[in-house]
């Protein structure tokens, strides 16, 4: 039953805190007079974006993530690392099925009887091409895509071509990979600024998901993004299209676990009727409140303090709302005593909730991992961390006493449980309670080793005011927004970058699009490293 | 989640049966019409993985008696129609997790079929002073016999997963082509199906035609992989060459793969226990029509956090692992049961295909694999492994295990099991994964 009687360095005093950059601009290591970034392998795109790029592309509503394999998330974002001879095959049959679904009267005016078949093959397909390559073609790609048409209409006519040329366009690395070149004869180690195109798609892939619009492909051939002014206009352009929901919901997807509503059960004798529907509707409104957030208050401090929810009709109850007389979701003023931004939202806590009790030690670790970006390790090997099963006479924070008072535990824990202790007012689904057990809830808790965010509070409510205000919590989700932007973890050439963003997201106030400008102009997303020669392994 | 979309519109839901037996029976008279591709000569040997999550409770999984004279306890009951055709390795260690000390789930998962330490990365996890971790840091043991048995067939592997969580990281994957290269499980059998068998309803001439378009696919594929190898840097050459040669393979048996299989229909349900039953049928229908050699089935993924409804079990796997109470216990062995009785139902699977003088399992070796022993200690020492089925020797054809046992393995390294596997299967090595753990193979497994 005990913790195992061992000494553990555990997590005695000192923290890792990679949201502090590792060296600081007066580093000599480091000089931020000229830029600096890191290596960034080799990515094939997300299957995310696969759907995203034929949607665009195509204008097709086909799913082809849905058979694709899962891309690596060891970053804590997907990234696209190794093909494996699974997805080498899905990738074939995603190319078959979307070059057999696609309307090709939608993509242009070019009568075939009239002008010639090559002719029309070739007007038809390299504007398609350019974009889904994300550059202008060369001699040699275009020659390639027009020997792709001609095999196919050796096998079926002249539509039958089309439809493999598109195929043969899906399957070839510029369409699959990211891919940005060295410079001729450039020394291993030596930065040196991405071409317009490539810096295009990196540009659109973070806001869009998705391959350049020709309006950013045409700025790219035209030098318009060489100029920090001609990248800004162009970056903001792309922020204040519709498209840019795409980003922001695939990084709250990714940083907050989103996916994990679809198998998310709860226990129908501790909260019966609560079904897969309502785990759907919380996910949705979670949604919802972000892009209000957005729309009205694009902060760190908004997204965490703002009083306001997204509420339908069936998930009311978890708010302790009235239901909207109309369908869909309503902006919803709510107690400010009980709700206040992303932290009490009954989605997250649900999320963060066992099926059958809340979590604290869970709702603590969400914390501290995702706001504060302070990793944890896991518990020591050889103990037997016991999960306490609801017990009459006991409330939560008596069941986890454990944790605090065996000093095995409590290294790690005196970090976890009194900030997840502060969330013991919602239940598992979220709904706000005055009483575990019948006795009054202590919600009292505090946050340790937290730089400007720690401190005592009483409740989520305050503790949502104190981190969305401190600066270590601005710095993390800066952080987070840019490893989703680099797709790779920050290393100590990044430096430069990690202090820029974090200073303009600061002068600003934690807003948004400000910090997501700030990512897109830093130097490691404008610049590439070219790696040493000497492989692997 | 499973999606069954209108675009499989060749999987015909039709009334069939789901009792056991039944599914097969049809498609072995299919076979002996002369409808699937021709046996060679000699029949193939084939291997095959299960893998079960959160360890289980020794003291209910250990037989009791060794040799032959040994009894089933209560999670290996469901074994006992197949006595004869199990061999117990209980007592393996997974040595190798000890020589860098990660996360226990990490490592249990990472290290259970490929017995080398893991590659650092940035999976956090473990202790202070264990380094974050990427992937396993060698080949699994399936892979290894694939490229041994697997180098003809339409797929070289084929790996299932029932209800694998849709991240991709060291907890949620254990085969492995190399250090690094992790093959993800399919957890739709639909999709297994279409991928394995194609569309049974084309005609020769559909099928021709597609694989012609298929084979123009990948040459224009292939050059252009080729055009981009020689602009990149050494390290992304690697990586691109792993999917080049994954590609190259793939048209190899492409064009290699000339005959017809005529499974029968699949009735797709999505409950979890049809999907697994599902993806044990379609194993063992791919294994008969030659298909491919190797396939393995993962349940889900270390440290499953799942409850099992369909037993009664509400709460999830994970945390009742770390519940002492009895009842916890108790609901334990009852999940850990069903698994063996998930394993009983692939042996059952094997031995109802006729294969020369026997059967499928006569001609495979089943292994039960798992990442844990005490899921609540997080430890990996006594291993609930087991093998059962069997493969002939190539000197005189006779079996070459000795099963129908329990025999303890008294602490030795789980690397010297897979060596008498890689053995088994015409590989002559004496080393897998550490090669400072390796001794040599078990010869207390082999027939005399």
């Amino acid at each position: 039953m005990a913790c195992a009687l061992i000494s553990v360095l555990g997590c005695q005093g000192q923290i890792a805190d990679p949201a502090r950059p590792p060296a600081a601009p007066t580093d000599p290591g480091v000089h931020c007079e000229d830029p600096t970034t890191a290596t960034s392998p080799l990515r094939h795109i997300t299957r995310t974006e696969y759907d995203f790029i034929v949607r665009d592309l195509f204008d097709l509503e086909l799913r082809p993530s849905e058979s694709l394999a899962p891309d690596d998330v060891t970053t804590g974002y997907e990234v696209g690392s190794l093909v494996s001879p699974l997805l080498a095959e899905q990738y074939l049959y995603a190319a078959e099925a979307v070059g057999a679904a696609v309307d090709l009267d939608a993509l242009g005016e070019c009568d075939p009887a009239a002008r010639g078949e090559e002719v029309c093959a070739r007007e038809l397909l390299t504007p398609l091409a350019r974009r889904a390559y994300r550059h202008d073609l060369t001699v040699e790609e275009t020659a390639a895509i027009i020997r792709a048409f001609a095999r196919g209409r050796a096998f079926g006519g002249y539509r039958a071509g089309l439809r493999h040329a598109l195929a043969s366009m899906l399957v070839s690395p510029q369409f699959l990979y990211h891919v940005e070149l060295n410079p001729s004869d450039a020394e291993p180690g030596s930065v040196h600024g991405l071409t317009s195109f490539e810096l295009a798609a990196r540009l659109s892939f973070f806001v869009w998901r998705s391959v350049p619009d020709e309006e950013l492909l045409d700025a790219a051939a035209s030098g318009a993004l060489d100029t920090p002014e001609g990248l800004s206009a162009q970056a903001q352009r792309l922020l204040e299209d519709a498209r840019s929901s795409r980003g922001l919901h695939d990084f709250h997807r990714q940083w907050l676990g989103l996916d994990a509503f679809a198998t998310l059960e709860r226990d129908p004798a501790y909260y019966p009727g609560f079904t897969a529907a309502h785990a759907a509707e919380l996910r949705a409104s979670l949604e919802a409140y972000i892009d209000e957030v957005m729309r009205t208050d694009a902060t760190v401090e908004g997204l965490l303090t703002s009083t306001f929810a997204m509420v339908s009709a069936p998930i009311a109850p978890l708010f302790g709302v009235e239901p909207p007389t109309e369908e869909g979701f309503h902006r919803v003023e709510l107690d400010p005593d009980q709700r206040t931004g992303l932290l009490t939202h009954p989605a997250l806590l649900t999320l963060l909730g066992k099926p059958n009790q809340s979590d604290p030690i869970h709702r603590g670790i969400f914390v501290r991992t995702k706001l504060l970006c302070q990793p944890l390790p896991t518990p020591p090997n050889d103990i037997i961390p016991v999960v306490p099963e609801p017990m009459a006479g006991q409330t939560t924070r008596e069941r986890f006493d454990q944790h605090r008072s065996d000093p095995v535990c409590a290294g790690c824990h005196r970090l976890i449980d009194p900030v997840g202790f502060g969330f013991e007012h919602y239940d598992a689904i979220g709904r706000w309670r005055e009483t575990d057990d019948d006795r009054p809830i202590d919600a009292s808790g505090e946050i340790v080793d937290a730089a400007d965010a720690s401190g005592e509070f009483d409740g989520a409510v305050e503790m949502a005011l104190q981190l969305g205000s401190s600066g270590i919590v601005r710095d993390c989700v800066a952080t987070q927004w840019t490893r989703f932007a680099l797709n790779r973890i920050e290393a100590r050439q990044d430096a430069c970058t990690t202090e820029d963003v974090r200073r303009r997201f600061a002068e600003s106030g934690g807003d948004f699009r400000e910090l997501l400008l700030a990512i897109v102009e830093s130097p490691s997303f404008r610049h590439r490293q070219v790696p040493s020669e000497r492989p692997t392994r | 989640m499973t999606t069954f979309s209108s675009r499989r519109r060749f999987i015909r839901q039709a009334a069939l049966g789901a009792a056991a037996g039944t599914v097969l029976a049809p498609f072995v008279k299919q076979l002996e019409r002369g409808g699937a591709q021709a046996q060679p000569a000699e029949i193939p040997k084939r291997f095959l993985v299960m893998f079960s999550p959160n360890g289980t409770i020794p003291s209910q999984w250990t037989p009791s008696g060794t040799g032959t004279e040994f009894t089933f306890r209560r999670i290996l009951a469901p074994l006992e129609p197949h006595r004869a055709r199990v061999l117990v390795t209980s007592g393996l260690n997974m040595s190798s997790t000890l020589i860098i000390n990660h996360d226990a789930h990490q490592a249990g998962m990472g290290h259970a079929l490929t017995a080398i330490p893991l590659l650092p990365g940035d999976t956090q996890g473990g202790c202070e002073t264990c380094p974050p971790s990427s992937w396993a840091g060698g080949p699994s043991v399936d892979q290894v016999i694939a490229d041994r048995i697997g180098t003809t067939t339409k797929l070289r592997s084929l790996e299932l997963g029932v209800g694998v969580d849709g991240r991709a990281r060291i907890y949620t994957r254990m085969c492995y082509r190399a250090a690094g290269q992790p093959l993800p499980p399919m957890n739709s059998p639909v999709d297994a199906y279409v991928r394995v068998f194609g569309d049974p309803n084309a005609d020769a001439d559909a099928v021709r035609n597609r694989l012609a378009r298929r084979q123009s696919l990948l040459d224009h594929q292939l050059e252009s992989l080729d055009a981009l190898q020689r602009r990149l840097s050494a390290v992304d050459r690697e990586r691109l060459e792993v999917h080049t040669e994954a590609v190259r393979d793939l048209e190899r048996r492409l064009e290699a793969y000339t005959g017809t299989c005529n499974p029968p229909d699949l009735r797709p349900t999505p409950d979890i226990p049809s999907i697994g039953r599902m993806h044990a049928d379609i194993l063992a229908m791919a294994f008969a029509c030659d298909l491919t050699r190797v396939g393995s089935i993962q349940w889900y993924h270390s440290g499953a956090y799942v409850p099992l409804p369909w037993i009664g079990v509400g709460e999830r796997h994970h945390d009742l692992a770390h519940d002492t109470s009895p009842g916890s216990i108790e609901k334990l062995v009852r999940i850990n049961t069903w698994y063996a009785e998930q394993f009983a139902y692939l042996i059952a699977r094997l031995e109802s295909v006729p294969q020369g003088t026997g059967t499928l399992a006569d001609h495979t070796v089943l292994f039960w694999s798992n990442e844990l022993s005490r899921g609540d200690l997080h430890i990996h020492t006594g291993m609930p492994f087991l093998m059962a089925g069997n493969i002939p020797r190539a000197s005189d054809g006779q079996p070459t295990f000795a099963t129908g046992r329990h025999v303890p393995l008294g602490g030795r390294a789980h690397n010297d099991l897979f060596i008498t596997f890689l053995q088994a299967y015409g590989i002559e090595t004496n080393v897998f994964g550490s090669r400072q753990l390796c001794s040599g193979p078990i010869t207390q497994l082999l027939a005399a």
